[in-house]
């Protein structure tokens, strides 16, 4: 809140020293933020994964993390029905970031990069990019742009309209949840102070957690339409456990994007 | 709400940076981890299958093995057995032959001693029956045995049939044999003397008579030559007389038995 009550305005990619030299003149909260959040990151692994054990016998730490990536792991497995080990990476990372990046959420002071827009339309430029790039290595580049025309070259621009749209919606969705939950925030604090807002808080979490996972499952879905579809047909043979895709699901990797933007549309 | 560019880029540098690195020191050592895990659970299921597998087998083994154990035990039980049986009867059989052995030998003993008993019985009665009558003879008829025996071979030279004789007498004169009287007594000359008389008279004249006194003859005289042998003696009686003992001998003993 800069400009009193009448203005609520979040914007953490102000420049914290606009005065300062030609690169940290540059530097706001997002990026800050964000580099808090990978060092906990990276930290938090460094420090578990450095002493592993592979006996039955297990750190708490370790515990965690398996726990996490198993899951992780499970998850992706589920959406593609494909190895996750080439998608872990990516997919992991993405919900690991906005995930705790809305967790840290909860400390005083601490503005979640997800809340900046060009956060989130960074991540989703990523899964932008990175969709092709799975489809290309996953199928070929002939295969993988033959999607687009089909069943029919008229649908060419419907389905790049439909890439366009959907990342801007995976990044507006994002930003506008976790915008919202501290413009909501600061709104309450003003008219009432106490225990409200800590409610809110920790609505927050659970609304940050949904967003990570939202944000992540959907990213998986489009890099896996974007991948297998020529594998459909033997996941489809296969005991499918994805709840997300109706049974009588069509084939073509749109209509499935359609279907999983429905759901979206829903959450 | 507008896209600060400078941020934008740095942020997708930023999220390609923390992949990078969670790829480095979460995702990758992490399942790592859980695959070492999972492959050594898998190799220790594994060991545990093959070990299970090495138990059962050794346990059938085993189980074979006691088996043919039993089986050797229960034959080598049964021919321990058998032999045992077989030592016992044949030992058995050996002691029966033994106590029949000792028993026959026994039997022979006592029927020795039975008949050395009736040996002597039958001297001991000859001697005193003898005795008894020589006594008897002499003091109620002043009559002498000896001289009764005499007669008595006399008596049976003269009823020797007429063949017999001739048979005798021919057989005497080609064996030249000397002719040999002998007696349980000492005979005086007159007896002598009428001895050869009734040689001479019944059989013939042409032969030589040696005399020879024995005591076993009991109360008898016999005379021997050329393969003949005429006789009288007491040995009838005395033959009855031990029949007769033998017998209540031979009662009392199977009454002892019994």
């Amino acid at each position: 809140m800069k400009n009193g009550t009448s203005h609520i305005q979040i914007n953490i990619d102000v420049p914290l020293w606009p005065d300062g030299p030609v690169v940290v003149n540059q530097l706001n909260g997002t990026v800050l933020y964000t580099w808090v959040v990978m060092v906990v990151l990276v930290l938090v692994s460094y420090l578990v994964t450095r002493n592993l054990s592979s006996r039955t016998t297990l750190s708490r730490g370790q515990n965690l993390l398996e726990v996490l990536v198993t899951s992780l792991k499970n998850q992706i497995r589920e959406v593609s029905q494909q190895d996750p080990g080439p998608y872990l990476p990516f997919v992991g990372t993405l919900f690991l970031f906005i995930a705790m990046s809305n967790l840290l959420a909860i400390i005083p002071g601490f503005q979640p990069p997800t809340a900046s827009l060009s956060t989130t339309a960074a991540l989703a430029t990523c899964v932008f990019v990175a969709v092709p790039l799975f489809g290309i290595a996953s199928q070929g580049i002939g295969n993988y742009l033959k999607q687009y025309i089909q069943p029919s070259v008229f649908i060419l621009p419907f389905n790049i309209i439909g890439e366009l749209s959907r990342t801007l919606a995976l990044a507006v969705r994002l930003y506008g949840n976790m915008m919202s939950g501290a413009v909501i925030g600061m709104i309450l604090l003003g008219f009432v102070p106490l225990f409200v807002p800590v409610v809110m808080q920790m609505f927050g979490l659970m609304t940050g957690i949904i967003q990570a996972y939202i944000f992540a499952v959907l990213a998986m879905v489009y890099i896996a339409s974007a991948s297998q579809t020529h594998h459909r047909p033997t996941a489809r043979n296969q005991s499918s456990s994805v709840s997300r895709t109706a049974p009588d699901e069509p084939q073509h990797p749109t209509s499935h994007d359609s279907q999983s933007l429905t759901h979206e549309g829903d959450l | 709400m507008e896209i600060n560019w400078t941020t934008f880029t740095a942020q997708i540098i930023n999220f390609l940076i923390l992949a990078w690195l969670l790829k480095r020191f979460l995702y990758g050592p992490i399942v790592r981890a859980m695959e070492d895990r999972e492959k050594k659970i898998a190799d220790q299921q594994d060991e545990v299958i093959f070990a299970r597998q090495n138990a059962e087998q050794e346990a059938a083994e085993y189980r074979k093995r006691k088996e043919e154990l039993d089986h050797t035990f229960e034959e080598l039980f049964a021919k321990a057995g058998y032999e045992v049986e077989q030592w016992k009867e044949k030992h058995l059989q050996q002691a029966r032959e033994e106590v029949d052995q000792a028993r026959k030998e026994w039997y022979r003993s006592i029927e020795r001693e039975r008949n050395t008993f009736l040996h002597d019985l039958r001297q001991r009665a000859g001697q005193q029956v003898y005795s008894m009558t020589r006594r008897i003879l002499t003091k109620l008829c002043q009559a002498s045995l000896e001289r009764q025996i005499i007669e008595a071979f006399a008596e049976r030279l003269q009823q020797i049939h007429e063949g017999k004789r001739n048979e005798i007498v021919a057989a005497i004169r080609n064996s030249h044999d000397r002719l040999l009287i002998e007696t349980a007594f000492s005979l005086t000359d007159e007896d002598a003397r009428k001895i050869e008389s009734i040689i001479h008279e019944y059989l013939t004249d042409e032969i030589e008579i040696d005399f020879k006194v024995v005591p076993e003859l009991i109360c008898g005289i016999e005379m021997k030559t050329a393969g003949f042998k005429i006789a009288w003696s007491v040995d009838e009686t005395l033959e009855e007389l031990e029949g007769e003992f033998s017998t209540a001998l031979d009662a009392a003993i199977s009454k002892g038995r019994e």
